[in-house]
């Protein structure tokens, strides 16, 4: 089991709430609205899967 | 020596009468153990990883309950993949309100993916039943697949919020992209090309959940 995916897994509900925040955060700021950005909350899912998915090394990880 | 009854289907060697009624196969006895374990499906995952077997869950209520959109993944104690999907399907109806032109096909997507979850529920439902162990996004990301599989969960993610991005922001709205739609039709013709030509050895280990 490769470690570097557990902790990249661990850190994706962190990551994401922060992410959140911070839109949120532009959102009442009155610079970008939120209905406007939100889908950068799917792009940062996206990339911390694909980051996920690379971390796995073939060496032992387990299929499933 | 008796007469060859058949040859092996492996190495060749000639095998009587009796050996062919001992091995009960097309291979010699040498040959026969190593296909057997080949050719035998999988064991069925009754218990794999340690994990036992759940009789209390019940894939009929997951079915029914999945037709809510996210009550049957959190049925299934899949919290994140609930919130996914009805996150996905309120993205469906919110563009089938602000498309012009392509609801057609917002439609018919949406209630493909409506009836998706009900037996993705039922799915999950019978392998936690079975003692499977499942993953918390299991079907949703294949996390664990093959490392050199192209990662389509996680691009479509990327792909998805880019293209609602562009919109959001009024540099490329939706209907500019709606029309061209069939040309997915066209991308799914070309991978499938692609794999028929080239992987046809592994084709057969394509789709495995």
């Amino acid at each position: 089991m490769s470690t570097a995916r557990e902790y990249l897994r661990a850190i994706r509900g962190p990551v994401l709430l922060i992410s959140l925040g911070i839109l949120v955060i532009a959102d009442h700021v009155g610079q970008l609205p939120f209905w406007r950005s939100w889908p950068v909350l799917l792009v940062v899912l996206g990339v911390m899967i694909l980051l996920e998915r690379s971390a796995i090394r073939p060496e032992g990880g387990p299929l499933s | 020596m008796n007469p060859v009854a058949l040859f092996c289907r492996n190495c060749g060697r000639g095998l009587t009468e009796e050996e062919k009624s001992a091995a009960g196969t097309v291979y010699c006895s040498s040959c026969a153990p190593a296909f057997k374990a080949a050719a035998a499906p999988p064991p069925l995952p009754s218990s794999p990883a340690g994990g036992v077997p759940n009789p209390s869950v019940s894939p009929g209520l997951a079915f029914l309950l999945g037709l809510l959109p996210g009550v049957g993944a959190i049925y299934n104690g899949q919290y994140a993949k609930g919130l996914t999907h009805a996150f996905i399907f309120g993205m469906f109806v919110t563009a089938m309100e602000r498309m012009h032109g392509g609801e057609p096909l917002v439609a018919l997507v949406m209630s493909g993916f409506y009836f998706y979850m009900p037996f993705e529920a039922y799915h999950t439902a019978k392998k936690r039943q079975m003692g499977e162990p499942v993953d918390e996004l299991s079907s949703l990301f294949k996390i664990g697949g093959s490392p050199d599989a192209f990662p389509w969960g996680p691009v479509a993610i990327i792909g998805a919020g880019v293209v609602f991005l562009l919109n959001n922001l009024d540099v490329i709205h939706f209907h500019q992209i709606i029309k061209f739609w069939p040309l997915a039709l066209i991308v799914l013709g070309v991978i499938q090309l692609r794999q028929r030509i080239s992987g046809r050895a592994n084709s057969g280990m394509e789709g495995r959940p």
